[in-house]
């Protein structure tokens, strides 16, 4: 399974790629959206799942959300915001904008895992 | 003392099937810390050996033991999709085709802890059931201190990212403080309980689905039995029973029969209830 | 819901210290003390990190610690050598902690604010912020070096701030 992760800060980078290997994701990063777009236009394949940021310089993480999801490339990349933005009008604009689940920092390996299962990418075979 | 490189392997290996729990290397020191006790209680010189004698033993409450001194305090909502998505698309309509809306659907949460679970079941009933069916469900444990927390309804952030969907997160929450409180909407539908599994289970209703997961591999098989036949009588005819996924009634009850739906399986109370337990007695 | 004027829920000495530790438990380790105070507090190097929270409530979380502690602050998190970390890494993992902290102190407080992009100066003698008051800080220990973290209020110290502490939160 493939991911990008799209945070501007390399502490959070280096931390979500460590979790996503130990999960077994090959793992691209960008440091913010505008990069993020370069980043997938380039690659020859789709990822699963995009970790994204919100506030980020030049592009941030609801922009990036907002172009991916109308662009049909892009369909089965699941959007997962990681961010410190936790006020309920922001989660509800992430949704609305098109952002399929929320994380919010901090956060442990596990409560990763768990996302990333209610996207339907089970990492470590089925839960028993 | 210090824990061996199989040894880690089979513990890592053992908490992410079980519990969906990642342990990398560097995570020796939290196996450690946290199965030294274990070790303790067992009689056993140190972790290594413990880790040994559970790997080749076969009684599953050992390695239960092991996930669960590993499970951080955070319980997850919705804890195996598969369960909740087998009794959202199986169960639930099947029990609905039986009962009319005036008959409010009681789910029994007995091994509620914190609450996570049962809100988890009203969160979903919410979404799913048709207007004007009513559902009550009623969460229990023996610890009040738990149970206090789940009728507060109040959870931390961390708590908060632990297999909850974005979508039910700001539909049944706010914020409080630093954390999160349940709607009274929600709260409305749930109640909680001090009960006593191995004690008396007087005064409680007729369930329409009992969910019981992990709880019995705390009692000795006496006890299970008897657990499990007086939660039958609890039961409506046509309930299901839902225990964890690593357990079954086989071999302990007569008095269920095991349905699978997809990646559930849940207990069906059997027909003739008084005979088995008449075999059993003789 | 009524709509009416909303103060802004400040985070108390508790809550500050709960979002501080689950920054620790996540990306860190347990060891982290709250509320212990390091002895020798004089005339020394420290590092600052801050975000700034703007909009209908206006202030900043800051972060103190020593050179030694935000080294090892980005040792953990790089999961490198505190040798092998380069400035520019100290920076951001140091950051990353304000960022969060500081991100954690927005989500409660309940009214419309933005957070800014982390700052971080990594040589600093001395910290004076013009305009604004310490509402609340906390200090800690971590592996044997200082924190200390602190949420200010923009302009002269403000009555009608919703605080959990009823008793005034002077220097902690």
């Amino acid at each position: 399974m493939y991911a990008i992760v799209i945070d501007d800060s390399s502490a959070m980078r280096m931390i979500l790629r460590r979790t996503l290997s130990s999960m077994g994701f090959k793992v691209v990063d960008a440091v913010n959206g505008r990069d993020a777009l370069d980043k997938l236009a380039n690659l020859d394949y789709v990822p699963d799942v995009a970790l994204i940021d919100w506030n980020m310089p030049e592009m941030d993480g609801l922009t990036f959300v907002q172009i991916v999801r109308d662009d049909p490339r892009y369909r089965r990349l699941s959007l997962l915001m990681v961010t410190t933005e936790s006020e309920q009008s922001q989660i509800v604009r992430a949704l609305a904008a098109g952002a399929h689940e929320y994380l919010i920092k901090p956060f442990t390996p596990d409560a990763v895992a768990e996302k990333l299962e209610l996207l339907g990418l089970t990492t470590a075979g089925s839960l028993t | 003392m210090s824990i061996g490189s199989p040894e880690f392997s089979f513990v890592a290996d053992l908490v992410r099937r079980e519990a969906a729990i990642v342990l990398e290397t560097g995570k020796e020191y939290l196996v450690e810390a946290r199965l030294a006790p274990l070790a303790r209680a067992a009689g056993v010189a140190g972790v290594n050996e413990f880790v040994r004698l559970v790997r080749q033993g076969t009684n599953p409450t050992h390695r239960w033991s092991i996930v669960e001194a590993l499970t951080t305090n955070e319980t997850s909502w919705f804890r195996d999709a598969a369960v909740f998505e087998g009794f959202r698309t199986e169960l639930l309509p099947r029990l609905l085709q039986q009962r009319s809306p005036g008959q409010p659907l009681r789910i029994w949460s007995a091994a509620a802890s914190t609450g996570q679970e049962a809100y988890s079941l009203a969160m979903m009933l919410t979404d799913e059931l048709p207007p004007g069916q009513r559902f009550e469900i009623l969460g229990t444990d023996i610890s009040k201190e738990v149970l206090d927390r789940a009728r507060a309804g109040q959870y931390s952030q961390m708590e908060m990212n632990r297999g909850l969907p974005a979508r039910h997160l700001v539909r049944f929450f706010q914020r409080h403080g630093t954390g999160w409180l349940v709607d009274d909407r929600l709260k409305s539908h749930v109640q909680f309980r001090e009960i006593n599994l191995a004690g008396s289970l007087i005064g409680l209703p007729r369930f329409d689905v009992v969910f019981m997961r992990n709880v019995l591999i705390y009692f000795d098989l006496p006890t299970k039995q008897s657990i499990l036949h007086r939660v039958r009588r609890l039961m409506a005819p046509d309930g299901y029973l839902i225990l964890g996924t690593a357990e079954t009634t086989r071999g302990i009850d007569e008095e269920f029969e095991q349905n699978r739906f997809g990646g559930l399986s849940a207990y069906r109370p059997t027909a003739d209830e008084p005979a088995a337990a008449l075999r059993r007695r003789a | 819901m009524t709509i009416e004027a909303i103060t802004p829920l400040l985070p108390s000495q508790e809550e500050l210290a709960e979002l501080v530790e689950d920054v620790w438990r996540s990306f860190l380790d347990d060891e982290i003390v709250v509320g212990l105070e390091s002895p020798d507090d004089s005339d020394r190097t420290l590092m600052v990190a801050w975000v700034s929270i703007t909009g209908e409530w206006t202030g900043h979380l800051q972060v103190l610690t020593t050179p030694a502690g935000a080294q090892g602050i980005a040792s953990a998190m790089f999961q490198m050598e505190p040798a092998e970390v380069s400035p520019e890494e100290v920076a951001d993992a140091f950051g990353e902690i304000a960022n969060m902290v500081g991100g954690g102190v927005k989500g409660m407080v309940g009214v419309h604010t933005a957070l800014s992009l982390p700052q971080v100066v990594l040589d600093a003698r001395a910290l004076i912020s013009p305009e604004a008051h310490q509402h609340s800080s906390i200090h800690a220990v971590w592996r044997g070096e200082p924190l200390e973290f602190s949420l200010w209020e923009r302009g002269p110290k403000n009555e009608k701030t919703n605080q959990h502490n009823d008793t005034a939160v002077g220097g902690v």
